[in-house]
């Protein structure tokens, strides 16, 4: 069983592409055991992206809850954390997948969200300066926890 | 309604603005109207008077900015510039 | 003495959380007013696609809605191909209704299980209904992955194919591995049976509507990309006459765009539509399963539309197979397309309706002018129409059961919008 690390987030939407961007950042530097994949975008089909990983680490970007460009780390209790809900026009895809994979009982045992906090999600905005400087940072922390689940 | 929300927004922040000076009755209101806020100067001058009517903003003189830019950092929104207070 | 009027610098910005609303107003006791929003982004994108390369419009309306990119893109190649005076066949054609199989599959499994279904269950969201009828969830999670699988195998990812090009496709899938995808889809196949027989047993409200459908249709085919507009009034026109026929048009208080058809006024499009003006067009075993559960050969109740979007569900499933069982790869897997200087049309049946897009493309290859009406905009006036119904039925209810039986109503015709905002900020003014 492999590791997921999953981009969350949307294109076209400013600061939303943040988990997305942090992904594509770490395909360059692939790992053994380690899948690296950009989330779906509702919380069915993320589910199944979710289900039967070894570990899940997800990487997104959050309105709120801290500076522009701060990192912050979660469980999968995000679910009840609604001041760091992403900004996805399909609403919270990943909030919505660990609420029912909690209900069905089919979630991996180990679960880390990063989330970059974002200030802008403007329809066709480039990503804001400081969430774009905090990237290498969360694809590293993202990494490094990816390494460890895999490790067990 | 997207602009009907914006708008109870922005009088929101036009009547906290004004209380947090000193209060008084909102005599002007500039703002700045992005091109894909789904605003015209028209339209937000619709909304305006009914949003405003009953409040201390009622019969404010408007002055609109409309920006063409849709790839503006901005460009869903509205932008209050600046409002003007006068005496009761 | 009197005190000088004074200026204060601001400079804040107007937000708005979430992208739907709905407003209703009663008066006296008596329905006054109900006005539903949607924050529309192709109106953005179309903005966005002037002066782009031709071939680039796939990828970028794409990126319109996460839940259906494939009936974006669809129309799009559609339109271009259309522009240049070409319409491909053979296994080309083949692979994008197996693509398009694929959408509507994922598409409307996601709207039943997870949206629709909890409304008629009188339970809050999908996350309650996983904790009643983990079974259930469990078979719609599965079959929405088929789907989802499908567009994976043809269009090179789930979540936002890049496989689609004017033409047809940068690399056509091998008939291997589409074949590998057969048994999950033979099982989904059973498994929508099984979803059609479920649904069919929910409660439905009775609530029939005097509408007016608006769908393509094919001379042998249920339509998914290819097809003549028709509507229950009569109209029959080629896609290219829809300026003609139709026209979008601003709303008081917004400007957001309504469409409507200029002789008489709003329609609806989505699977009732297509139901209902095509049943003869499925195959004679989906017939009997649709009479089976309850339907009739047309369907004008709105919250049906569970029902009829599980009789889709299983001939996408259906028609998936029939696909794969003769599928040769094309070689090669694209057309050369030379742009021309004329405006290319096109509509196909996006999960939730009719999705026409315009292009006006220069001989130098940029897009002068692009023009996209997506479903949800179509179906604006009609959603309004049904909410007028409900309110006036509803005028009792406390305004949180008002606010539950207004969203039910929405979700019949448009995941888009209960997605966006599952919470819909809905505002009873009675006064």
């Amino acid at each position: 069983m492999n590791v997921r690390i999953l981009g969350v987030g949307q294109l076209a939407r400013g600061d939303d592409a943040a988990g997305l961007e942090a992904a594509a950042l770490l395909r360059g530097e692939p790992l053994d055991g380690v899948e690296i994949l950009d989330a779906a975008a509702d919380a069915a089909a993320l589910l199944a992206q979710i289900e039967g990983a070894a570990g899940i680490v997800a990487i997104d970007c959050a309105r709120g809850g801290g500076a522009p460009g701060s990192i912050v780390k979660r469980g999968a209790d995000i679910a009840a954390w609604p001041q760091l809900r992403a900004s996805s026009s399909h609403g919270n895809a990943l909030a919505g997948a660990l609420a029912l994979g909690d209900a069905l009982g089919c979630l991996p045992s180990q679960i880390t969200v990063f989330a970059v906090v974002g200030q802008n999600f403007t329809m066709g905005g480039a990503i804001s300066p400081a969430v774009a400087a905090a990237l290498p940072e969360l694809a590293r922390q993202a990494m490094r926890e990816a390494t460890c689940m895999k490790r067990g | 309604m997207h602009e009907a929300r914006l708008m109870r927004d922005l009088m929101t922040r036009i009547t906290g603005v004004a209380a947090g000076n000193g209060g008084g009755r909102v005599a002007g209101v500039h703002v700045w109207l992005g091109a894909l806020s789904h605003f015209t100067p028209h339209h937000f001058a619709e909304h305006f008077v009914d949003e405003s009517a009953g409040s201390i903003a009622e019969g404010a003189v408007l002055t609109c900015d409309m920006s063409d830019d849709p790839t503006h950092a901005d460009a869903l929104t509205v932008r209050l510039i600046s409002i003007e207070l006068a005496p009761d | 003495m009197a005190v000088e009027s004074r200026t204060i610098k601001v400079d804040m910005l107007a937000r708005v959380e979430g992208e739907g609303a709905l407003y209703v107003r009663f008066r006296d006791g008596a329905l006054e007013d109900v006005r539903l929003t949607i924050f529309e982004p192709p109106r953005f994108f179309e903005a966005m696609l002037r002066s782009r390369a031709f071939g680039e419009a796939p990828d970028i309306t794409a990126r319109i809605c996460g839940i259906c990119p494939v009936a974006y893109q669809m129309s799009a190649v559609h339109a271009m191909e259309h522009a240049a005076g070409m319409q491909l066949g053979g296994s080309i054609r083949d692979l994008r209704r197996l693509l398009y199989c694929g959408e509507w599959i994922e598409s409307h499994v996601l709207h039943m299980y997870m949206l629709h279904a909890p409304d008629f269950l009188g339970l809050p969201d999908a996350v309650q209904l996983a904790r009643t009828h983990g079974d259930l969830v469990r078979q719609g999670l599965r079959m929405k992955k088929a789907g989802n699988t499908l567009i994976e195998r043809i269009g090179g990812r789930a979540i936002h194919p890049v496989n689609v090009r004017v033409g047809g496709f940068w690399r056509a899938p091998r008939k291997d591995d589409l074949q590998a995808l057969v048994p999950e889809l033979q099982w989904g196949r059973d498994a929508a049976l099984r979803t059609v027989q479920f649904m069919a047993t929910l409660p439905m409200p009775e609530l029939e509507q005097d509408y007016e459908f608006v769908s393509l249709r094919h001379p042998g085919e249920y339509p998914l990309n290819e097809g003549r507009i028709v509507s229950s009034a009569g109209l029959d026109i080629a896609v290219e006459d829809w300026p003609q026929h139709f026209e979008e048009f601003q709303v008081r208080h917004s400007s957001a765009l309504h469409a409507r058809i200029k002789a008489r006024g709003s329609y609806l499009t989505g699977p009732l539509a297509r139901y209902s003006l095509n049943f003869d067009r499925l195959p004679a075993e989906i017939q009997q399963v649709a009479r089976d559960a309850g339907l009739g050969t047309t369907c004008r109740n709105p919250f049906k539309s569970i029902v009829v979007r599980a009789v889709e569900t299983l001939y996408a499933f259906d028609e998936a197979l029939r696909i794969i069982a003769t599928y040769e790869e094309p070689s090669p897997s694209f057309a050369p397309v030379e742009p021309r200087n004329v405006t290319g049309h096109a509509a196909t049946e996006a999960p939730r309706g009719l999705l026409y897009q315009s292009y006006t493309v220069g001989g130098d290859g940029l897009i002068a002018d692009a023009h996209i009406v997506p479903p949800t905009s179509q179906n604006q006036a009609t959603i309004e129409r049904d909410l007028w119904s409900v309110a006036q039925e509803g005028q009792a209810m406390a305004d949180a059961d008002l606010q539950a039986r207004c969203e039910m109503s929405i979700r019949n015709h448009d995941p888009c919008i209960s997605c966006a905002t599952h919470f819909l900020d809905l505002t009873v003014e009675r006064t």
